[in-house]
């Protein structure tokens, strides 16, 4: 298949237009990925009362503040998008919003379930004017039961689905995990689900709803231990005990440089004597308490120990050098997020690509998760200022002229 | 329903892969009711099947099977072939000929050498999608290293910012690179599907541990590279800034998560349902910044005033005050009973053939017109062979004999 005929920058979803009501990171980050991918993703804020990452500055604990005051969380949840600010607290901006969802292909949101009906830009009042509209909503508990309405945020994900119970050691408390997992976990799957809708619609012929939650998305990236857990009828998949792993050969340690490794050598039956090999342990191969998986097991808190003291003798670099004269054994570092930038493979796939934002310059950004090698995702600018494309969407996407634009500016729909 | 309004009826995939990764992407597109073939070696089938330890579990069903096997594969028919052999690569094309995608998770280079790489494939069917999962990403030094899903938690930065902050780094137990892996790449597949459609162009889609793993902590990994940080925290709930974003435990031993971001608006109706008036003009605590300021002493005392009533208890009061966002912190024993899980049918009970009746996690998106559905538990390996070569290729039975005594295929 020749691709000759596609412009070197083509999207996927060139042509696809998304319209986004919705705020911090789930609707976000979501609206972010179908960017990516080259929709033009229109977001709806109003003028008043945008959305609250814009003005967030401490959250997860830490001081969300870049340098000149504005909050990082917006920078980083909107790009590859524009920014329409619109008062949908007035007659003429739900109008608008609703001549926007005619022209639009998806619809996005995150508000509160209930709070676009009442503002009479449901989903119902949306298939009036367009049937074949993709709606696609996240909330936080699900659009069925009593919980419906609850209001949400990341970690009720994290506290329900029983995360917060896998974060940590075993005898430790419950710990959220500050990178807002639940958020971020719920939007690709959204994006997941947009795009399966889209699909269904050219195949169909049919709009839907597509809905997501907090909990179910959160769910989901456990499946393998919840799945586990279930089939198994255990009423939990514990915490990893590092002192206690029954494979003492998938497990981590701290080296004598204190940068930790971590051995995931599944196969353990054919690399035990590998992994002996290449860490100069050739007497183990046949000891009687570590030969087997089973005695292994068995005497796991030994062989621990014994591995603790032989990585606490040599730095990281001594052990990868060792370990990598068998390619057959699964190993890494432990990495911070400030070893990223200089990390070879992240810097040969391009996972952290900079982009010069007009504000800060050159910044690093996380790139589009998933490669295509034709139509390849990429970021196509950087969070917008409020209401920056107002004037621009109405007149494209509306055909509105300068004059109209100026009313509506003058009544405080639009900003 | 009909086959015809599943929002993948008619689309076939060809999956060879193994353990999470690859299996967890071919069960979603087999969710939305694609016919997913996957394909095994007759004599060294998935490692799930077989898995006796993983996570420092034990990972066998009652009678000896894998359970990560039984997880990870439901909605899929099993081929078993042997792709060593010329007829299994002749049959693989075959296959791939009258198929949309094709999906794997060997290590990069292992079906080049086979002759089932992409190259080889899109030779006998230029729009086919190739999904490829791997650890390091297709470019660089590593891109042949074997890996499994905690290179993804360690290379990406989430075994730190898993755990408490005194914690040496940790292992979450729950596969969460190549479950994001999965998922990730399931959406990768469904946008190079619309790109075949509105392009006319099939592609390679790729997806790594490491890719994966990061986009999922996008929040902090995003931010910490936006503000120029070597590291963005883990949560120390002692110093919580805002001790309304904070977790604390009740006198039944069980946790509570307040998640109350809008602090200045909500702070007087925390101390109203709390039943705490005398804290809410406290001159240490009354504005964010004071809070923030005098954290430690707060969450000490929210500590003890958590301390004196049960969960339940605190759940009534906090109700009181619809705003307030909170939630208690569930183990997966919970799940079951949770009524957000059971109204929502996030949980489906499945009849296995083997065990019976068992809860299964359902599809995580829920498409209101072309809803997914779990349709088959796990195969057995080489349970569909037959079905495959004869209603799908057009073997003749004897055809299919001659390759099984050949022990091309089982």
């Amino acid at each position: 298949m020749t691709t000759t005929d596609l412009p070197p920058t083509a999207g996927i979803l060139e042509g696809i237009k998304v319209v986004e009501c919705s705020t911090w990171g789930f609707g976000p980050l979501c609206g972010v990925m179908l960017g990516d991918l080259g929709a033009d993703v229109v977001k709806i804020e109003s003028p008043i009362a945008p959305d609250g990452a814009r003005a967030m500055i401490f959250a997860g604990g830490m001081d969300l503040r870049l340098p000149d005051g504005q909050a990082t969380t917006f920078e980083t949840m909107n790009r590859s998008k524009r920014s329409l600010a619109v008062d949908l607290k007035k007659a003429q901006g739900v109008a608008l919003v609703k001549d926007l969802a005619k022209e639009a292909d998806i619809f996005l949101e995150n508000f509160r379930p209930g709070v676009l009906d009442r503002l009479g830009v449901g989903y119902e009042a949306l298939r009036q004017v367009n049937p074949r509209i993709i709606y696609a909503a996240a909330c936080g508990y699900g659009f069925k039961g009593e919980e419906v309405e609850r209001p949400a945020y990341d970690p009720v994900g994290q506290a329900r689905s029983g995360l917060m119970w896998s974060n940590g050691r075993p005898g430790d408390p419950p710990q959220w995990n500050n990178r807002a997992l639940a958020d971020m976990a719920g939007a690709s799957l959204l994006a997941y689900g947009v795009l399966g809708a889209l699909w269904a619609r050219e195949r169909q012929g049919i709009g839907q709803r597509v809905e997501i939650s907090h909990i179910q998305a959160t769910l989901w990236i456990q499946h393998w231990g919840i799945g586990n857990a279930f089939l198994k009828g255990m009423d939990e998949w514990p915490r990893f005990d590092r002192d206690r792993a029954a494979s003492p050969i998938a497990n981590w340690y701290r080296c004598a440089d204190d940068r930790w490794i971590m051995l995931s050598i599944t196969d353990a039956e054919r690399d035990w004597p590998k992994f002996c090999e290449a860490m100069g342990l050739q007497s183990l191969v046949d000891d009687e308490r570590f030969c087997s998986i089973e005695a292994r097991a068995k005497n796991s808190r030994a062989l621990i120990a014994l591995l603790d003291e032989l990585f606490a003798s040599e730095p990281f670099v001594e052990w990868e050098r060792r370990l990598k004269t068998q390619p057959d054994l699964i190993f890494d570092r432990v990495q911070k997020v400030g070893d990223l930038l200089t990390d070879p493979a992240v810097q040969a796939n391009e996972y952290v690509v900079e982009v010069d934002h007009p504000r800060y310059g050159p910044q690093p950004y996380l790139n589009h998760p998933v490669t295509f090698t034709e139509t390849p995702g990429r970021i196509r600018g950087v969070a917008p200022e409020l209401g920056q494309h107002s004037a621009e969407v109405l007149t494209q996407w509306l055909g509105y002229d300068d004059e109209q634009i100026a009313e509506l500016v003058i009544a405080g729909v639009v900003g | 329903m009909s086959e015809g309004m599943q929002p993948l009826g008619g689309i076939r995939v060809i999956e060879c892969s193994t353990w999470g990764f690859g299996p967890l992407a071919g069960l979603m597109l087999g969710d939305l009711g694609a016919d997913v073939i996957k394909i095994e070696s007759p004599t060294r089938p998935d490692g799930a099947r077989t898995l006796v330890w993983g996570g420092g579990m034990d990972q066998r069903m009652p009678d000896g099977r894998g359970v990560t096997y039984e997880t990870m594969n439901r909605n899929k028919r099993s081929l078993a072939l042997d792709l060593k052999s010329p007829e299994g690569v002749r049959i693989i094309k075959e296959l791939v000929r009258g198929a949309d995608i094709f999906l794997e998770n060997y290590r990069p280079g292992v079906m080049d050498r086979l002759g089932v790489g992409y190259e080889a494939l899109r030779q006998v069917n230029p729009r086919v999608i190739y999904a490829a999962a791997c650890g390091y990403g297709f470019k660089g030094e590593e891109t042949e290293r074997p890996a499994f899903d905690p290179v993804g938690a360690a290379r990406s930065g989430l075994m730190w910012a898993a755990g408490t902050p005194d914690d040496p780094p940790v292992w979450i137990n729950r596969a969460l690179a190549d479950m994001s892996g999965g998922a990730t790449l399931a959406y990768g597949i469904l946008a190079a599907l619309a790109a075949r459609e509105r392009h006319g162009v099939g592609q390679r889609v790729e997806v790594s541990h490491i890719m994966a793993t990061l986009w999922l902590q996008h929040w902090g990994v995003g931010n910490a590279l936006a503000k120029g940080m070597d590291e963005w925290p883990r949560f120390d709930r002692r110093k919580a800034p805002n001790p309304m974003f904070n977790w604390y435990r009740c006198a039944d031993d069980e946790w509570i998560m307040l998640s109350i971001a809008d602090d200045e608006r909500d702070w007087p109706k925390f101390c109203e349902a709390m039943g705490l008036q005398h804290l809410r003009d406290d001159t240490r605590f009354r504005s964010r910044e004071l809070r923030a300021q005098h954290c430690e002493e707060a969450v000490r005392i929210l500590d003890e005033v958590f301390a004196t009533q049960p969960r339940a208890a605190w759940e009534g009061q906090l109700r009181t005050q619809p705003d307030l966002i909170f939630d208690r912190v569930q183990h997966v024993g919970d799940l079951l009973d949770d009524p957000a899980v059971r109204a929502n049918a996030y949980i489906v009970e499945v009849d296995h053939p083997r065990y019976g009746s068992l809860p299964f996690l359902n599809h995580p998106v829920t498409l209101t017109e072309t809803p997914a559905s779990i349709r088959r538990v796990s195969p057995e390996l080489g349970e569909h062979t037959r079905e495959v070569l004869q209603e799908e290729l057009g073997y003749e039975p004897e055809q299919v004999a001659e390759l099984v005594a050949a022990g091309v295929v089982a």
